[in-house]
């Protein structure tokens, strides 16, 4: 299997639900997204590019983008990063970590991974989201799962269903009759920065 | 897990599932609707546990420290029996000296449950105190405008959300609903896949017009002359559809000249009165071009639809030629001096409305929050029946969908034993200086104490220099109901804590979606909180109300009474219903979306108006109305007060100053969320390019942006969604979140005087680097 996204940037608008819906389910430290919405356009959140009444700006959500040649993994001294055999998904180990952040530096998709310098702080005193959901360590790298311990149960990443705009599917790249691949085949895609070999298993509809 | 559904003011309706751990809510996920496309959240709704657990939560009751001034920020803890107990003193030393008028209750919509909203227990309160209540004013204009045309009152104009999937276009007229409503924008993306053409009408670039297949910018303020131009130009050029105009308009109903009246029957002879309105039944002359005479509708073979004519002495002229007559004042060639569209685009527009299938325009209050956004939304209404594109699968207006399906007993709720009535024909708009003079209506009326619940007006005053010089001030009590430590708390003399959305039961009928939604009581309140209902009631019997608010009586009790009465029953709809099934479906023809006229308009006739009979101001409070009488018979176009480029203030204050809705807030809800700060962190002031490079201003300035009202010191943003001479800044920030000032000292302060809706955004600014 391989497991991975398809987004709609036709549909997406930029809202950040699934970015929140993420950082409650996985009960993310504060000031830590493991997905991000970047604003393509102009230098800040919501602003376009160009000049009025020409400007455009469309939105990019990135989270792990699970590659199936993932460069982090070749780098990791300790096995900490390695992808998963049976369903495609790139998994960070905390206990192997030893927080040398080689796999930052080689992930060629800037922001995925955060480090937890310090231990990591929270905004409530309530530990949110599932209650199998991971736990954050200090001195240790981590990212999207993609809702791992929900598809240990048979759900979907809860991006998916938190979306209001119905911009994102999920499913198994390798099943040619799952929804998202056909949606690689029958719609005009991209993945990010595929040059860089990687093939990541998140695409793009334009 | 329980089910709830989020009921801030974003007028849409979404349910949640809360997932409940050791007492506590730890997620929020959306929950299932009949009707999928119908499943929606969005950042805030699924973020509502940082506003219940958040440190910013006020905890049990607080009052000001005695001796230090209002808004000073020093509170000391205090028991629920003493407040209440203060309470009661204050508001009974206050209606035994000045009467109960003395005591205002300012309720708004930061909650849209129909308990714990503002037609709900706080309204049954006042109406047994006999309390001021000041009318509402917001977000008024856009359904006053649609009412002259559609008789569909304030708030009941639009199609249901659905209906887009059968539009052949979507005009997006002054909305940006991917920020604003994204549960209705799914509608129109799933649309826009069909194969429908979405095109948005904005002075700004929206999120929504970035979004749309055809962008029209046009100079802010002139929607309506551009509506009266396409629909002069459809009429001269003989594109309306005439089988609408024959059929559903009052095309062919003559007009006195001598009193502007319509012709009836009982011009000419006794009519009868209907035995059960007490109305007499009062048919309407035509000019029946087949015997060539006047006959009562009914019985006229072939209405004449246009021409002037003489009923026994009277000269009369159709609806429809008095419209036409009035079109003829605007034109093409002048809207595209005054609008700024290029004349080849109006009239692609024009031949879209009159020649298209089906034609959704989706409205809300962008064009609603202006001194003449009525006329404009009344002149966009008459395009639209010269056009026939209403009252059909995918024609009408879309964007605010209220369900006429059922009517909730409020007065059920109100009529408690005891009922006096509110005093609620002060706008507030007027209602700091009733405060700061002590007087209405050219008399005294002492106002003394005040209670703010379900609401930050504080935060939400027009020019509020006006609620913190007039207001505070002058008040010698006032106690505010809240989650947060909104700028309308902190300058209170009282706090009280109450329970979030999550911690009562309650319901609401939806805005937006075709249902009727239960909320589960989730959680027990935290800390002290209680429920505004529990609140009503202990303030109620302090007052001595006991048979309104007996001690026994909870939410259920309340409940059924609003849950009662012929419509509710012929929906089916019961408490017991709601707390089993969760939300029942109100859809007014199985499998199709609801539409506004789809048989006939509410209006007299139940036709579509050309000509509007008897225009009364939306609310009466004393204002002269004769002047304009006559003239608001005929759709027109007005100039707004300042925002237009012929107005004084624009000669002195040349960018336009729009308050924005954002995603990040509901108004000023989730002002001070933990979790949407970290994306958000700041307020920013976006200028355009061309007015930042005149002030040497560069991106990440901060500036004082300032007028004659007031000023903000904020961080400034080039926004190339922006042309020259206009800025925009999302609303909502607290005063505390500035380095000075705030957005609200800056906006529009009065309203027109026929529709009596704010204009916030009526307002211009300058701005220079700091």
């Amino acid at each position: 299997m391989r497991y991975g996204f398809v987004i709609d940037q036709n549909r997406c608008i930029g809202c950040h639900t699934c970015s929140v819906a993420c950082k409650i389910e996985n009960n993310l430290p504060d000031d830590m997204w493991w997905n991000r919405i970047l604003t393509d356009g102009g230098d800040w959140v919501d602003i376009p590019a160009g000049e009025f009444p020409n400007s455009t700006i469309s939105y990019v959500p990135v989270n792990c983008q699970h590659c199936e040649n993932p460069a982090c993994v070749k780098v990791c001294p300790v096995g900490a990063t390695y992808k998963d055999a049976d369903t495609g998904i790139v998994r960070q180990d905390a206990d192997k970590c030893i927080g040398c952040r080689m796999c930052m530096s080689a992930c060629p998709y800037t922001g995925v991974r955060s480090f937890n310098w310090e231990e990591p702080q929270f905004m409530l005193s309530v530990a949110l989201g599932a209650a199998d959901a991971p736990s954050h360590q200090k001195h240790t790298v981590e990212k999207c799962t993609m809702c791992w311990h929900r598809i240990a149960k048979g759900e979907e990443p809860e991006c998916v269903w938190a979306c209001p705009g119905r911009a994102r599917f999920w499913g198994d790249f390798d099943d040619p009759e799952s929804e998202v691949s056909k949606l690689i085949r029958d719609k005009n895609c991209r993945q990010l920065l595929a040059d860089e070999g990687t093939n990541p298993s998140v695409y793009y509809i334009q | 897990m329980g089910y709830g559904v989020c009921r801030s003011n974003c007028m849409q309706s979404c349910r949640y599932a809360a997932h409940v751990r050791d007492g506590k809510i730890v997620r929020l996920e959306p929950a299932e609707y009949s009707q999928d496309l119908y499943r929606g959240s969005c950042l805030r709704g699924m973020s509502y546990m940082h506003r219940i657990y958040g440190s910013e939560r006020i905890k049990y009751p607080m009052r000001r420290v005695d001796g230090t001034e209002r808004g000073a920020g020093e509170w000391e803890r205090i028991s629920w029996d003493d407040a209440i107990s203060e309470i009661a003193d204050h508001f009974k030393e206050t209606i035994e000296t000045y009467g109960p008028t003395a005591v205002a209750f300012t309720l708004g919509t930061g909650n849209y449950g129909e308990m714990h909203g503002a037609t709900g227990i706080f309204a049954r309160l006042g109406n047994v105190m006999g309390v001021t209540s000041p009318a509402g004013i917001v977000d008024l204009a856009t359904g006053y405008g649609i009412d002259r045309v559609l008789g569909t009152g304030l708030m009941y104009f639009a199609n249901e959300a659905k209906s887009v999937l059968d539009s052949s276009h979507v005009v997006i007229w002054g909305s940006n609903p991917v920020h604003s409503a994204p549960q209705n924008w799914r509608w129109i993306q799933h649309a826009k896949e069909q194969g429908t053409q979405v095109l948005t009408i904005d002075p700004i670039k929206s999120a929504t017009a970035h979004k749309s297949d055809v962008y029209v910018p046009i100079k802010p303020t002139t929607d309506g002359y551009l509506a009266l131009a396409m629909a002069r130009y459809i009429v001269e050029n003989n594109l309306q559809n005439d089988d609408f105009i024959r059929n559903r308009t009052t095309a062919p109903l003559l007009v006195r000249r001598d009193t502007g009246l319509l012709l009836r029957k009982s011009d000419f002879e006794e009519v009868p009165v209907d035995p059960e309105t007490q109305e007499p039944i009062d048919e309407f002359y035509v000019w029946d071009a087949a015997s060539n005479s006047a006959v009562l509708f009914d019985e006229a073979v072939d209405p004449a639809l246009e021409g002037s004519f003489e009923v026994n002495g009277v000269e009369v002229d159709t609806s429809y030629s008095l419209l036409k007559n009035r079109l003829m004042e605007y034109s093409v060639d002048e809207a595209v001096t005054v609008t700024g569209v290029p004349k080849e685009t109006i009239i692609e527009l024009a031949n879209l409305f009159a020649n298209s299938r089906a034609v959704s325009v989706n409205i809300s209050f962008g064009m609603d929050h202006y001194d003449n956004g009525y006329q404009s939304c009344w002149a966009i209404a008459i395009l639209m029946a010269l056009a026939g594109q209403l009252g059909r699968d995918g024609a009408g207006f879309t964007g605010i969908y209220l369900n006429t399906n059922l009517s909730l007993n409020i007065p059920g709720l109100w009529a408690a034993p005891g009922f006096k009535g509110m005093v609620s024909n002060i706008p507030w708009t007027l209602f700091h200086e009733v405060v700061a003079k002590q007087e209405w209506e050219g008399g005294p009326f002492p106002v003394k104490a005040m209670l703010t619940a379900i609401s930050n007006p504080a935060s939400n005053w027009g020019a509020s220099n006006g609620y913190f010089d007039d207001i505070v001030p002058n008040l010698d009590f006032h106690v505010v109901l809240d989650m947060e430590m909104t700028d309308t708390a902190r300058y209170a003399d009282m706090v009280l804590p109450v329970a979030s959305f999550y911690e009562v039961e309650d319901f609401r009928k939806a805005h937006n979606f075709p249902y009727i939604v239960h909320q589960d009581q989730v959680i027990d309140p935290l800390y002290e909180a209680k429920s505004d209902v529990e609140i009503a009631g202990l303030i109620g019997r302090a007052m001595g109300h006991e048979d309104a608010f007996p001690a026994e009586y909870g939410f259920e009790e309340y409940a059924r009474m609003l849950l009662s009465g012929p419509s509710v029953e012929a929906a089916g709809v019961s408490l017991d219903r709601l707390r089993e099934e969760q939300y029942i479906e109100l859809t007014p023809i199985p499998g199709k979306a609801g539409i506004v006229g789809r048989t006939q308009f509410p209006t007299v006739t139940g036709r579509a108006q050309l000509y509007t009979e008897l225009p009364a101001p939306r609310l009466i409070y004393g204002q002269p109305t004769e002047e304009r009488f006559a003239k608001e018979h005929l759709v027109y176009y007005q100039e707004s007060t300042e925002v237009s480029e012929n107005s004084e203030a624009a000669k002195k204050f040349p960018i336009v100053f729009i308050q924005e809705h954002t995603r990040w807030r509901t108004h000023s809800q989730w002002f001070n969320s933990p979790l949407l700060r970290e994306l958000d962190p700041e307020p920013i002031f976006k200028i355009s390019a061309q007015d930042a490079k005149e002030r040497g201003i560069v991106d990440g300035d901060i500036v004082e942006v300032f007028n004659d009202r007031g000023k903000m010191v904020v961080k400034c943003v080039i926004d190339p969604s922006l042309p020259t001479g206009m800025s925009r800044m999302p609303k909502g920030w607290q005063r505390d979140q500035f380095i000075e000032g705030g957005y609200q000292e800056l906006t529009y302060p009065l309203h027109d005087e026929w529709a009596v809706a704010a204009s916030y955004s009526d307002a211009r600014v300058d701005a220079k680097r700091r």
